[in-house]
């Protein structure tokens, strides 16, 4: 096993469990929480190709940067959303917002 | 292969699993900050020093605390909290399947074994970041600042007249 494969394997795994956590968890900000460790996982992916299949320039590393600063900005929205609709439904569960449904 | 990479692969691991399973939602945000922490090392073993700086600024510094007060604000704290939907096995087997595709798909492939690590710390990678990718920055600030003034509209509500 060479260490990209680790390090690939690694992100793998945080992206499934991030998955598993968005798609079963009723709290709306633990599933936020989830989407952050996805995010994080592919950061995970982008350092690790970096530093062994590209390492003349740093596209990977600045890449990942852009990629947490718009984790950043999608984690203030998110939470803005949630304090909004918890304030206007008494409730922070997934499965109660369905004011859109026909 | 650095050995320091398996204590952290598990500090990652199981700070993720703990935000999935344990009970009470301010502790899975705590589970969080270690699982973070534990990305940090791993960028820094990728010799990635600037976005592990970032990681404990950016993560651990301001989104973990910003989610610590949307608990706060949302739900009572105490108690059993982190409840799981009735979609638990559909949700387990669809991420177990995307898992095991990419870690399928990532053992083949020829990955080249990589060159020993720079070792020159931020500097290149502030470098790059302020002169070939200068737009994409100031446009990523554009994003921040733009999203921040949207999450003040939005969390303040709307008046009622």
């Amino acid at each position: 096993m060479t260490g990209l494969t680790a390090y690939l394997w690694l992100g793998a795994a945080l992206f499934g469990l991030g998955t598993y956590g968005v798609l079963a968890k009723k709290n709306a900000i633990v599933a936020l929480m989830c989407i952050e460790m996805m995010l994080s996982a592919a950061n995970i992916n982008l350092a690790a190709f970096n530093r062994f299949v590209a390492q003349s320039d740093l596209a990977g590393q600045v890449f990942a940067l852009f990629s947490v600063s718009v984790a950043a900005a999608e984690a203030a929205l998110g939470l803005a959303m949630i304090i909004a609709l918890s304030r206007h439904r008494r409730t922070v569960e997934l499965d109660e917002f369905d004011m859109l449904k026909g | 292969m650095n050995m320091a990479f398996w204590p952290l692969a598990l500090i990652v691991l199981a700070g993720a699993v703990g935000v999935i399973a344990d009970a009470n939602v301010f502790h899975a945000a705590l589970w969080l900050v270690f699982s973070f922490l534990g990305v940090a090392g791993v960028y820094v073993l990728l010799s990635a020093e600037f976005l592990a700086i970032t990681q404990v600024l950016v993560y651990i510094g301001a989104i973990s605390v910003m989610l610590v007060f949307a608990v706060m604000l949302t739900r009572p704290v105490i108690g059993k909290t982190n409840l799981s939907s009735f979609r638990r096995p559909l949700a387990a087997i669809v991420s177990a399947v995307l898992s095991g595709i990419m870690a399928w798909a990532e053992w083949w492939g020829p990955w080249p074994a990589g060159g020993p690590a720079p070792g020159d710390g931020p500097r290149p990678t502030g470098l790059e970041m302020l002169t070939t990718h200068l737009l994409p920055f100031e446009i990523a600030g554009l994003i921040l600042f733009v999203a921040l003034v949207g999450a003040i509209a939005i969390g303040r509500g709307v008046e009622s007249k």
